[in-house]
């Protein structure tokens, strides 16, 4: 279907961008909710709405993961052989932190035991959704560094937060809308105000660390595109403003619209490399067919994808969005 | 098997099934979670652990696993629905949703065993120095190993779970009051029906599967008989203790001819030996002694499936004794070794090569993490502990007396279920 060279690496390569945004959003906003979980701890009510939030979808958002990895390791064979080596720390924690927060997670929803056993699965799912978060954030550091340097340092470590606090924002802002009494929703507002506060101070602490470690990094991110940076910045307190005006749905549309715009920058800053400095785009790319085939692949399948993910949403979150 | 027993509902107007299919889809909500989660796992492994591999073959090797992704996609979103959807859709579009999500399963099944298919015969593709060219994605997928290894796993699988849970509702009988007895007679004739044609069929899957090794792979088809030299009108070996030094297999039973027949459909047909392969690239003896443990204990399900099958067509109604749920306790347990003793067969056979004669498993790992013992380690204690509790919560779910759910019957009334 595709033949072009020029075309296809490039284009497979955002395929999977995408596909890691989408993940970052979808199965982010579900590491946050386990967070919250847990920290809401003395608040059943909240627990409640969170597990009726994620339990029908989570699995479906961790696919997403999935595809990435595939794309990665079929697209872009060289790169993956190569990254992977350096980030095996990470990625261990990261994989023993999601595999124990999936299974506890269902532990705790169908476990028909003693409320000691439902709180016990219950911290190990909030400890472990925020494992996941914090080394997704290690991980795309990681990534973004390159080269054979040691995968924890100051950048990496401080990006692990920001992938925290902006998954922990993404959730509260949704459990905003979801909650059906005020209270609950005024408490999530004022959790994914403190959120955002995080957001703002681990980006700090990372942009400092980054200017420091990876500095071509920081001025591709922040010098070439100065403008969209801090008006995507600015998304991030549109949507407090319309939290604290009590419009929901709003908020989540800029909370979803700043988290997506973040990471876009942190892709375009990165582009054409894949691992710095050493493999790009076309030295990284698998054969023109493998490519090819990929690229069919998901032009033919993303249809059928999407309408089931379409059918999902609007049966388990439909309701949120009907005027 | 949820959908089967949501579609008997119907067809029968019996709420029972009903609360059945309810039941097996919750077992299934948490045997899905854990295995999807460790289904990433899986595919960081490959690169964590065989960076040279996927390096050198990730190209062609990830072709299948594409598809796999896809399979899995469409299984994950309409598992949600299908589990959390009960009360929000028909019944007919809940069985739509639950059916989708079998053929994902089956999809995601039938394109995992195609990769490991292409790592036994790999097609598709040229070798042109280190570079592979030449990509043909279809003769990729279509290795002559496929159709037989995707058939041989997934019957196991079928076959495993149907006596499983037959063997679980039989426990249950026998535990169980009066009042929920039919309840765990209809829950275990339904598994054992969908069982008994997968008993039946594996060995004759199987048998064409040897046949195909022994075509493809005479090292790995040598190794599993532990069958030294080469030769006409072989004779096949039963039992046995392996003996590398003076090259037989002491006390085992020899049927003349026996090898050659099965493998060739002659008497005098040629089966290659160790012989002509050095000696250093011979896989372990366990490959030998797992071919045998899994054609025994194959037999002696099908065995046990003929009964079951000859019993429940001359009787109207199953008789569940303790014997007979034993029985199907040490089928379950058998099967289930049966899988894994016969990856043992293909994975250990196909040693020393990853990519059988393209690359050495030793080349794959190349660079070896140092602390790969610790990880090792870890990972097994993880997944000790994670087996145990579920184990601990699928018994809770099976044998604690079910919250009772608000429930539409299959008239469409709400009702309670148990």
């Amino acid at each position: 279907m595709f033949s072009d060279k020029e075309f296809l690496e490039p284009f497979v390569a955002w395929l999977m961008f995408a596909s890691v945004l989408i993940y970052f959003v979808l199965g982010g906003r579900d590491f946050g909710s386990g967070i919250w979980h847990g920290l809401l701890r003395k608040r059943p009510e909240c627990q409640k709405l969170i597990e009726s939030s994620i339990a029908p979808i989570w699995e479906a958002n961790h696919v997403w993961l999935i595809l990435a990895l595939v794309l990665l390791f079929t697209g872009f064979p060289t790169a993956f052989g190569e990254v992977v080596v350096n980030l095996r720390f990470p990625l261990f924690c990261f994989l023993l932190a999601t595999v124990l927060r999936g299974s506890t997670f269902v532990f705790k929803l169908y476990d028909p035991a003693t409320a000691a056993w439902s709180g016990f699965w219950g911290s190990l799912f909030a400890v472990n959704s925020f494992f996941s978060a914090y080394f997704f954030g290690v991980i795309v550091a990681a990534f973004i560094q390159g080269d054979a340097a040691s995968s924890i340092n100051v950048f990496t470590l401080f990006s692990g937060f920001l992938g925290v606090s902006i998954t922990g924002f993404l959730s509260s802002v949704l459990h905003a809308l979801e909650a059906k009494d005020v209270e609950t929703k005024r408490l999530f507002s004022r959790a994914a105000v403190a959120a955002a506060a995080v957001v703002v101070f681990s980006a700090l602490l990372a942009g400092v660390a980054a200017n420091y470690r990876v500095s071509w990094f920081f001025n591709n991110l922040l010098f070439e595109n100065v403008i969209s940076f801090f008006a995507n910045s600015a998304l991030l307190f549109l949507s407090i403003f319309f939290l604290r005006k009590k419009k929901y749905k709003a908020a989540l549309l800029f909370a979803i619209c700043f988290t997506t715009g973040f990471a876009l920058l942190v892709a375009i800053a990165q582009s054409p490399y894949l691992v710095y400095p050493g493999i790009t785009f076309s030295t990284g790319a698998a054969g023109p067919v493998t490519l090819n085939v990929l690229a069919t692949a998901l032009t033919l399948a993303s249809p059928f994808v999407i309408f089931s993910f379409y059918l999902l949403y609007k049966l388990f979150k439909g309701h949120l969005f009907r005027l | 098997m949820a959908v089967f027993a949501e579609i008997h509902a119907v067809r029968k107007h019996d709420d029972t099934y009903l609360q059945l299919a309810k039941s097996w889809s919750k077992l299934t909500a948490v045997l899905f979670a854990v295995g999807a989660v460790s289904g990433t796992v899986l595919s960081f492994e490959l690169g964590i652990l065989f960076p040279a591999f996927m390096k050198q073959f990730g190209s062609v090797f990830g072709i299948p696993f594409a598809l796999e992704g896809f399979a899995f996609f469409i299984e994950a979103i309409f598992l949600g629905i299908y589990l959390y959807g009960w009360n929000r859709m028909t019944r007919l579009q809940h069985i739509l949703a639950g059916a989708v999500t079998s053929l994902g399963g089956l999809a995601s099944a039938v394109f995992v065993t195609t990769a490991n298919a292409w790592m036994n015969v790999p097609t598709g593709f040229k070798l042109v120095g280190n570079q592979i060219v030449d990509v043909d994605p279809l003769a990729v997928i279509s290795s002559p190993f496929v159709l037989h290894e995707v058939l041989h796993m997934v019957f196991s699988a079928y076959l495993a779970v149907g006596l499983g849970v037959a063997a679980i509702h039989g426990y249950a009988y026998l535990k169980s009051e009066p009042g929920l007895r039919t309840f765990h007679r209809k829950a275990l004739s339904l598994a054992i029906n969908l069982a008994i044609p997968f008993a039946l069929l594996q060995p004759i899957v199987g048998h064409i599967a040897g046949q195909m090794v022994a075509k493809h792979q005479p090292l790995k088809f040598a190794a599993m008989e532990r069958h030294y030299v080469t030769e006409s009108g072989a004779a096949l070996a039963i039992g046995g203790i392996v003996d590398d030094e003076a090259r037989s297999l002491r006390y085992a039973i020899k049927i003349p001819a026996g090898l050659s027949f099965l493998a060739t459909n002659t008497f005098d047909g040629v089966v290659r030996g160790l012989d002509e392969f050095p000696s250093a690239d011979w896989p372990n003896p366990i490959v030998h002694y797992s071919f045998q443990l899994m054609v025994a204990l194959g037999s002696l399900i099908a065995a046990a499936a003929l009964w079951i099958g000859y019993l429940m067509i001359r009787r109207k109604t199953l008789a569940i004794t303790p014997f007979f749920v034993s029985l199907l306790a040490f089928s379950t347990l058998a099967s289930f070794a049966c899988i894994e003793l016969g990856w043992i067969v293909t994975e250990v056979g196909r040693q020393p090569w990853i990519v059988y004669n393209l690359m050495r498993t030793v080349q794959s790992v190349e660079p070896l993490p140092s602390n790969l013992n610790a990880i090792f380690g870890v990972v097994c204690f993880v997944y000790s502990v994670l087996a145990l509790a579920v184990i601990i919560v699928l018994k809770r779910l099976l044998f604690v007396p079910h919250r009772t759910v608000n429930c539409k019957n299959v008239k469409g009334d709400s009702v309670v279920l148990g």
